[in-house]
């Protein structure tokens, strides 16, 4: 027995082994949990580090978060670094359409065991939930649901005597007084942010042709060169040729100075997405005007309204190497909190709104920005409750299709092809996408 | 067969006794190892690569050539293609004349020229991002920049990179205000080497300055002229960096060249396998450029 060869040495020897063991333990370093960021602004570091950072790594002694801000590169990165089975702990993926390729080749890890543990299955909206499933197991949480509405300069339109347009006449010739006055009716450019092309693709669809024929294109149901479709393009072709996006300022201005302008007034309206909150402090803050919102108008006679394009600009996920699991997990979770949320949205509005059943409710002091900005976020949700919804391509369509709408809408505005013929190749690249399984099939609208 | 510089007609391994020329080329295998596995080892993997479907992550499925015959199909590269040739055929021409002029006009003065130099080479030294960022915000832009000033006198200027038939253009101007003067100062330089008793000589002789640049100058820096040319062509061929950042190969895609799409191709539409086939014929049409300029200056050389 080993019982019987025990004697009082060993028993001495042993005890201090483990005293010892202990003690390491007690004194052990923070195993370090690394979460790869895009890039941000000295200020917008200073919240994370202020609002994530510290409090979590003072809150516990068994992990340090450590966030690398690796610029617009990112999602560069993190193809390399994943298909070479490193990278960071925590991976911010560029939406769904990322998360779904990164999960077909096991390079992240299930969450189900973390959505029990901390409830993820219970305060996510399903929706949100069920974008980050794949074959019955979650792997991704939605960073922060954005969302695309009409913002305007309230200041310029109580002047003016103007009313929010709801739907497409009373835009239209809201936008034909602006320009009349010399007021460029959409505050809107693309430079250095390609990307912005496909904001407008994503809203005339789900706000012309209708968030049931986008979710029926999206399942294979409807082309996408379906007249529904071509219209919607066409409406913005027509709003270019008219001059509502500025003419070829619109290559000129970045989305941020294009805020600016309508900021100072020479804008009236923009068609934006919840992540402009962030532009307010260097622009409407700025010029002392007020900023306000509304839905996008109703552009057509078949579309509901309101709707709400429904985005997830970045997915939460683990890598499947990672060391530091549960410590990840506990950072993801902190990102749900509403002291945090609620805090980030006044430093850092429109990037932080997690998807939550039970969202942080518009409190009373608030600021008047922060205050919409919560607003905003409320009535996403309450969109995905309501199924008032609609679809944003960096989120639903995959990356072939979503990278081709960025270059293909500009050669619609400049004239060189037609709307048809932009629909057909998107027909054309997105029914070989849904071919090679690389479509997440979406929730039943109904 | 190798010759030596200083005795053109004999053999180099004449110099040599035979034991120790029968192992010299182990003097040569750590290079030659060093540069296989940084050269060799990514131009297999792309041609790889090239013949599968890989995405970046996973298995690569064989495909054989359907990468080629689909990019073969696609317009945008053929303008690409296009575009790439533009490029390359305007910067072994126009910044070539600029810096050959500019150098030219420094041996003139005797005063500053030290100071002309630094000025002329401070582009080269400060980083692309910055350089193409104060071009878009203090000069194109009809909001912040020149371009805005101009507009506000009256005068009909727009943003040659809103424009599709000008957004090339607009980038090659700024890649060659960067470029020329690092070519100056590399055929200043090289001037400075010519023999000074044989322009005076053409100077006694009643020579006017033009016809010592002519006869004299430029023949006598014509290897670094071609090396230059030969380097413009490479470095023009794969340009990338000006072209994303001031464009990203647009309006619509009229700015694109092989190396944007390749990296769109790559990194945002996560078709590695058809990246690697562009990259490739990148590489094939660069080569194959190089191989025409060297066969034009080897003729040209053998006639002269």
């Amino acid at each position: 027995m080993v019982a019987s060869k025990l004697t009082r040495r060993s028993v001495l020897a042993g005890g201090s082994a483990a005293i010892g063991l202990a003690t390491t333990r007690a004194h052990a370093a923070p195993k370090r949990v690394v979460w790869w960021y895009e890039g941000a602004t000295a200020a917008q570091q200073a919240a994370l580090d202020k609002f994530l950072v510290k409090p979590f790594n003072t809150s516990q002694s068994e992990y340090e978060l450590a966030i690398e801000y690796r610029g617009a590169a990112l999602s560069d990165q993190l193809l390399v670094a994943l298909s070479a089975g490193s990278g960071p702990d925590i991976v911010l993926t560029n939406g769904p359409a990322w998360t779904q390729r990164l999960v077909i080749n096991k390079r992240l890890m299930p969450l189900d065991q973390f959505a029990k543990q901390f409830e993820w299955d219970k305060r996510i909206v399903p929706f949100m939930l069920n974008m980050g499933t794949y074959d019955g197991s979650l792997y991704a949480i939605a960073k922060t649901s954005e969302t695309q509405v009409l913002y305007y300069n309230e200041t310029l339109f109580k002047k003016n005597d103007w009313q929010p347009p709801t739907d497409l006449a009373a835009f239209e010739a809201l936008s034909d007084k602006m320009l009349k006055q010399g007021i460029t009716p959409l505050a809107a450019g693309n430079a250095g942010t390609r990307f912005a092309n496909r904001h407008y693709v994503g809203a005339s669809f789900s706000c012309c042709a209708g968030p049931d024929n986008v979710f029926k294109a999206l399942s294979g149901k409807l082309p996408w060169n379906d007249q529904v479709f071509v219209d919607s393009i066409q409406l913005l072709k027509n709003w270019w040729d008219k001059g509502y996006f500025g003419g070829q300022k619109y290559f000129a201005l970045s989305m941020q100075q294009a805020f600016s302008l309508m900021a100072a007034g020479k804008s009236g309206m923009a068609l934006q997405g919840s992540w402009a909150f962030q532009w307010v402090d260097d622009t409407f803050k700025k010029t002392g005007q007020d900023l306000n919102w509304t839905p996008i108008p109703k552009l057509s006679a078949q579309a509901p309204y309101p709707v709400f394009p429904l985005g997830i600009g970045a997915d939460l996920a683990i890598n499947a190497s990672s060391q530091v699991a549960e410590g990840a997990a506990r950072v993801i979770n902190a990102l749900l909190d509403h002291k945090f949320i609620i805090a980030m949205s006044e430093l850092w509005g429109g990037e932080w709104d997690s998807p939550l059943v039970s969202p942080p409710a518009p409190g009373d002091k608030l600021d008047r920005v922060t205050a919409l900005a919560v607003k905003l976020n409320y009535e996403t949700t309450s969109a995905l409750q309501h199924k008032t919804y609609g679809y944003a391509p960096w989120t639903f369509w995959p990356a072939r299709t979503d990278d081709y709408m960025k270059g293909g809408m500009e050669e619609v505005w400049l004239g060189q092809i037609t709307a048809k013929q932009f629909c057909d190749k998107v027909n054309e690249i997105f029914q070989q996408d849904l071919k090679d399984g690389l479509v997440k099939t979406l929730p039943d609208r109904a | 067969m190798a010759k030596s510089d200083g005795n053109a007609d004999v053999p180099a391994q004449a110099y040599m006794p035979s034991d120790e020329y029968r192992f010299a080329w182990l003097f040569v295998v750590p290079a030659l190892l060093l540069s296989l596995s940084v050269v060799a080892f990514p131009v297999g993997a792309t041609i790889l690569l090239s013949l599968t479907d890989w995405s970046g992550l996973g298995s690569p499925r064989f495909v054989g050539l359907s990468n080629f015959a689909a990019l073969f199909a696609e317009p945008r590269f053929w303008t690409a293609a296009g575009n790439n040739l533009i490029y390359t055929t305007t910067f072994v021409t126009v910044p070539m004349i600029i810096a050959l002029v500019a150098a030219a006009l420094l041996m003139l003065i005797k005063i500053g020229r030290t100071f002309y130099q630094v000025v002329f080479f401070l582009p080269v030294t400060i980083a692309t991002i910055i350089l193409a960022q104060v071009w878009r915000g203090m000069i194109y832009s009809p909001v912040t920049g020149i371009v805005a000033w101009l507009q506000g006198l009256g005068l009909n200027v727009g943003n040659p990179l809103a424009d599709p038939s000008t957004a090339l253009f607009g980038v090659m101007l700024v890649d060659i205000w960067h470029w020329w003067g690092y070519l100056t100062v590399i055929y200043f330089a090289a001037f400075r080497q010519v023999d000074v008793s044989l322009i005076e000589a053409a100077f006694v002789d009643g020579a006017s300055y033009s016809a010592a640049f002519r006869y004299i100058l430029l023949p006598m820096i014509r290897p670094t002229i071609f090396f230059m040319i030969l380097m413009t062509v490479i470095w023009s061929f794969r340009v990338f960096d000006w072209i994303y950042i001031l464009t990203e190969g647009g309006p619509g895609f009229s700015s694109e060249v092989l190396g944007t799409i390749a990296y769109k191709t790559a990194f945002q539409q996560m078709s590695v396998g058809r990246a690697s086939a562009y990259s490739l014929v990148m590489s094939m049409l660069g080569m194959l450029a190089i191989g025409i300029y060297l066969r034009v200056q080897y003729k040209a050389e053998k006639q002269a």
